[in-house]
């Protein structure tokens, strides 16, 4: 693993980023200082609903194009994805637990994080258990596009599944204005975290390049010797 | 809110170590994947840019 | 498009009568979707006091665990008979061969359905809207076997495939039981008219997962 660029400006990123949010960003007043939570767990959310619908364009351009390429991509981000999915869920309970006093609401938000990681933990151990490669790629991208497809779906319906049941734990959205300082850690979370999304997709993405090479390598080498 | 730092310390920590620790497989496995790639290629005979299927 | 729905019904035709031979999906279909039931019963320990709010996803369950079996059924028996193979080298449309298998699931879990709702209502006690919980009952049914068929379709190709199968599936299935479940227990309680609403969205559900799946559907069975 090379020390690059990209590396580099993740790692400051990042650092600036939690700089920002334990330190920087102002203490806020209704929850005190759990509401930091709030600056990792936004931005992992926000790139593990990017990594999904990189998923899912990388699914299209698959079946269209044929390229490997793309699978290779889809299937990293699918798993870079499932890792932030994970992070999110746990944050999000540390929050929840001091705040609302309970680790877990069947809110639609949660509910549907929750489908969600179901869903791409299938989509990965999916592509374990097909042998051929070429078949392997294009059921994970059917179930990459219905996956993603279903999602709003999902979201809907458990929205209209609490309508008709509502429940003595308001979800307060933070609030109608943030102040700047706020924001601006909150934004600079976002960059670090999106950064971070971006290398380790590349780092992902090498090991599957190179994975493949050493397939095509051995199958020429056992034609080689045959 | 007296006691919640805990909570946001855990927070931080279970994902600094959940990237961490990914990042470190990743690593691993790109490195073994890399020895085992470069074996590979020591071993192909005379024709040395014998199929090389970068992008598919 | 008439021989397109020509096609349909030969397919639907072929399947069910080959059912009819075995009756390997309706006769354990219908014994496991009862012994769902009676398990849940213990699993629960229904009262008087709380058998509306759950008896409707007693049923649902019942219905998609009797409803997975029987969907991984069809693909697995015409993996294994390689049939499968066969109907994909004649020339018929994919969207065809799609339709077809949800037709078939539709109509083979329908009678699953059909003849367990009356030992349900009998064991649990309950006495639902039979308009309403029919109705839902065949709009869920048709949400499922839409997802439940392409997935199937990808399961049966794969390692541990009745494994995979319900992986990949429940959590797609999410909105279809949400609905149903709804659907069913309005049925059940006191305002019938509620279930109103959620069969309105389950067609709408209907609608988008049959015409997603069959898009895609010949992207799982090409080769």
């Amino acid at each position: 693993m090379k020390i690059g660029p990209l590396a580099v400006a993740t790692l400051a990123a990042m650092a600036a980023a939690l700089y920002a949010a334990l330190l920087y960003a102002p203490t806020e007043r209704v929850q005190g200082d759990v509401q930091r939570i709030f600056y990792i767990h936004v931005p992992m959310a926000w790139n593990a609903y990017l990594a999904f619908f990189v998923v899912f364009v990388c699914s299209v351009v698959y079946l269209w194009r044929r390229g490997l390429w793309w699978d290779s991509l889809a299937r990293a981000s699918a798993e870079v994805g499932l890792v932030f999915t994970t992070l999110v869920l746990i944050t999000g309970s540390l929050w929840a637990r001091p705040i609302w006093g309970t680790w877990w609401s069947w809110d639609a938000r949660l509910t549907t994080s929750l489908i969600l990681w179901f869903i791409y933990v299938g989509y990965l151990l999916l592509r374990g258990s097909v042998a051929d490669e070429r078949r392997a790629a294009r059921y994970a991208a059917v179930v990459g596009i219905v996956g993603f497809v279903d999602v709003p779906i999902i979201h809907q319906s458990v929205v209209w599944w609490r309508a008709l049941h509502p429940e003595p734990v308001v979800l307060a959205p933070g609030g109608p204005a943030m102040p700047p300082s706020m924001l601006l850690s909150l934004a600079v979370s976002i960059v670090a975290f999106t950064l971070l999304y971006v290398w380790l997709v590349r780092l992902r993405l090498q090991t599957e390049l190179a994975r493949t090479e050493i397939r095509e390598l051995r199958r020429a080498l056992a034609e080689a010797t045959a | 809110m007296e006691g919640s730092l805990g909570f946001l310390f855990a927070a931080v920590l279970a994902t600094w170590l959940v990237i961490f620790l990914y990042l470190l497989s990743l690593g691993g496995r790109l490195a073994a994947l890399q020895r085992e790639l470069e074996a590979l290629r020591g071993q192909q005979p005379t024709n040395d840019d014998a199929p090389r299927t970068k992008d598919d | 498009m008439p021989a397109f729905l020509d096609v349909v019904g030969t397919l639907v035709w072929k399947d069910l009568l080959s059912e009819s031979r075995t009756k390997d999906v309706l006769s354990t279909g219908v014994a496991f979707a009862l012994l769902v039931l009676v398990m849940l019963n213990f699993a629960i320990d229904l009262g008087a006091e709380n058998v509306e709010a759950v008896a409707p996803g007693v049923l649902w369950v019942s219905f998609i665990f009797a409803g997975t079996l029987g969907i991984g059924h069809a693909f697995a028996a015409e993996r294994d008979r390689g049939t499968f193979e066969g109907l994909l080298l004649a020339p018929i449309d994919r969207g065809a061969i799609y339709l077809a298998k949800v037709a078939t699931n539709v109509a083979l879990m329908g009678i699953v359905e059909l003849v367990s709702l009356p030992i349900f209502a009998v064991l649990y006690n309950v006495s639902p809207a039979w308009l309403q919980t029919l109705s839902a009952m065949a709009l869920g049914t048709i949400g499922f076997s839409a997802v439940g068929t392409l997935v199937a379709a990808i399961a049966a190709n794969t390692r541990a495939r009745e494994l995979m199968l319900p992986l990949l599936l429940f959590p797609l299935e999410v909105p279809v039981v949400i609905a149903s479940v709804k659907a069913t227990a309005a049925a059940m309680g006191a305002a019938e008219a509620d279930s109103l609403p959620w069969l309105q969205l389950l067609v709408g559900f209907d609608v988008m997962l049959v015409a997603a799946s069959f898009l895609v559907f010949e992207y799982v069975v090409e080769e």
